[in-house]
């Protein structure tokens, strides 16, 4: 047989122009799809700080009315839109959260926003309850932490805390109105709900007023509420 | 650990586009150069190889295809070494044989436990081969009769040694149809690699130039992928591998996952296990060989694994929550609202995610071209969003074998 000849064998070489063209395309790829990705997530920020206004104003308007004319007819209010509206802006919150971590700097400020509007809601709708003697609609305070090792309660707990309630709005929509407090949002409104109700450990509830500083069930959720 | 897991995340897309874009300007490159239609003059004589153990239920076909080749039969011997069958293979053998003078058995002897290995049986034929060309074939293999002709035009090729063909599954199941498309995408990247003379492969059909073997050697007995391992023996001193995709050469796959499992943990430990072998090609002295080619496979293999652990992690974290959830005594639901399209779009690895899926679906099209055949979609559907991670796993469940035991042939 004869030898294998030397300029049979492939010459190697490098194409160094084809993997700087391939590093290009996959760095400009890949900074699209990140910048894309931003762009979408900056837009969704904004809708929801679109929806922060919506809901600030609708609670500052009907705040106004009361202070111009002493009294306010929430007996004759429709809540369902300023309700809907709080549900939806909770949701998105979840959603942020999801996204850009329970950590994030913008997510916990658009939380402390939300948690003031909810306050605002729930003292209009509380009045409501006493006022009309409209027991129809429950009102549920939640404190929560978020917190691995916090000493005011298990995260882990709390997290079952929310399935729960999560289960029972989605069985009783028309009859409960939820507020979600994250006790380690520092704002003083939240403090001082805090201190009023005397909490300082969760999961805590205050239903309708009453305050319970353990975690309930599907089933004790239901009893407290007369609703099985 | 997230952050990990995002940081992996990007690399292995990262690195995904620069395959691709790698696979695409080569495209382009292969595409633009002048094709010459060449007619064959020099009809070389071949050896037909065939390490037969027990294979009565395809011999007769495989022998067909072989005496069917559009190449004359007075340039062909078909050698088929016998490694002890008990069934029937031997009498259909013969029965061919009253008809073709041009087959033979080869009887072997089995002195020790090595002679039960394909290498040794395959070793045992090219000791005696006089012929020009070794073709090895598989006996669950059938090349088309036009194949031996398009062997020999990519043989003319001075600098090429070997060349390995497209190889086509039977279709008997889906599990078959999905690998059609794996082996498609497959044939099509290496056809690509060999247009530059960087491919490091071969198959159950490939045809040798004999003094490749009396230069360099026999199959590496024992070896369980011995067909890389020549591959890259071949590279390793500078010669070409050429892949033919103008016509091929059907083959029996695996019909059960089971039967693929077993395969595919051998054919991974083959990789790796020659890979390391040939370390020495991760060099710039081998051009894109190592810098690509090699490189590109290790890596990927590498990401994709760390990646199923992620995924896998990410998965029971969520099948804990659910199961916590039952055991408080609720049921959870899909709540339809907490989906929402912008949000989901809103994660850049959501959008690579994407735009991976659609360099896939490019590069289906591609294939579906290059190869002028009717791919399923269903199965490419399948093929890339379930089989591929069926693959990745199967990696990930070879790895204890390399600190326990070499898989068995």
């Amino acid at each position: 047989m004869a030898r294998i000849k030397k300029h049979e064998k492939i010459k190697r070489e490098i194409n160094i122009h084809k993997y700087i063209a391939v590093t290009a395309l996959t760095a400009l790829i890949f900074i699209l799809g990140i910048l894309l990705g931003n762009y979408l997530a900056n837009t969704r920020l904004s809708s929801m700080e679109k929806t922060q206004t919506d809901l600030t104003m609708q609670i500052s308007g009907l705040e106004l009315k009361e202070k111009l004319t002493s009294s306010m007819d929430v007996c004759n209010l429709t809540w369902s839109e300023l309700l809907e509206e709080k549900v939806d802006m909770g949701k998105k919150v979840e959603r942020l959260e999801t996204r850009f971590g329970k950590e994030n700097e913008n997510v916990l400020r658009q939380k402390e926003i939300y948690e003031l509007i909810e306050i605002r809601t729930w003292l209009i709708l509380k009045e409501a309850r006493e006022k009309c003697h409209d027991g129809k609609i429950n009102l549920i305070l939640y404190f929560y932490t978020n917190k691995e090792n916090d000493e005011k309660g298990s995260w882990r707990q709390c997290e079952d805390q929310g399935y729960v309630l999560d289960a029972v709005y989605q069985r009783y929509p028309q009859n409960i109105s939820t507020f979600t407090f994250d006790i380690n949002i520092q704002n003083p409104a939240v403090d001082t709900l805090l201190q009023i109700y005397n909490i300082n450990k969760v999961p805590a509830l205050i239903v309708n007023g009453e305050v319970y500083t353990e975690y309930k069930n599907f089933k004790s959720i239901e009893e407290i509420l007369k609703l099985s | 650990m997230a952050i990990i897991s995002e940081i992996i995340f990007y690399f292995v897309v990262a690195l995904s586009l620069f395959i691709a874009f790698f696979f695409l300007l080569t495209y382009i490159e292969v595409s633009r150069r002048k094709k010459t239609k060449q007619e064959l003059i020099d009809f070389k004589e071949v050896t037909f190889l065939i390490p037969a153990l027990n294979v009565e239920k395809y011999i007769g076909k495989c022998l067909t295809s072989i005496l069917k080749q559009d190449y004359p039969q007075n340039k062909i011997k078909i050698w088929v070494v016998d490694n002890g069958s008990t069934d029937k293979t031997l009498e259909i053998i013969k029965s061919f044989m009253k008809k073709h003078k041009n087959i033979e058995i080869l009887h072997r002897k089995h002195e020790h436990e090595l002679s039960k290995l394909k290498t040794e049986s395959l070793n045992f034929g090219i000791k005696k081969i006089r012929t020009e060309l070794t073709a090895c074939l598989d006996a669950d293999t059938y090349p088309q009769p036009d194949a031996m002709k398009q062997a020999v035009l990519e043989l003319e090729n001075p600098k090429t040694m070997l060349v390995t063909f497209r190889l086509v599954p039977t279709k008997s199941n889906f599990l078959s149809v999905v690998q059609d498309i794996e082996y498609a995408f497959c044939v099509f990247f290496r056809k690509l690699l060999a247009s530059i003379e960087i491919l490091a492969f071969s198959n159950a059909f490939t045809v040798y130039k004999t003094k490749f073997f009396r230069e360099y050697g026999d199959f590496d007995v024992g070896n369980i992928t011995e067909d890389f391992e020549i591959a890259l023996r071949a590279q390793s001193n500078h010669h070409n591998v050429a892949c033919v995709t103008e016509t091929y050469a059907e083959t029996v796959v695996p019909e059960t996952l089971k039967a693929l499992q077993r395969q595919r943990i051998r054919w991974n430990y083959g990789l790796v296990y020659n890979l390391y072998k040939y370390k020495r090609l991760f060099s710039m002295k081998y051009g894109d060989l190592g810098l690509f080619s090699l490189a590109s496979q290790l890596l990927m293999v590498l990401a994709t694994m760390i990646v199923l652990i992620f995924a896998l992690s990410d998965v029971t974290t969520s099948a804990i929550n659910t199961i916590r959830q039952v055991s408080l005594g609720l049921y959870p639901e899909l709540n339809m609202s907490v989906f929402n399209i912008t949000l989901f779009l809103s994660q850049p690895k959501i959008i690579l995610y994407i735009i991976s899926i659609i360099f896939s679906l490019f590069f289906f099209s591609l294939v579906r071209k290059y190869m002028k055949k009717k791919l399923n979609f269903a199965a490419y559907l399948f093929y890339t969003f379930i089989y591929v991670w069926f693959t990745v796993y199967l990696w990930v469940i070879t790895v204890p074998w390399f600190f326990t035991r070499k898989p068995e042939w």
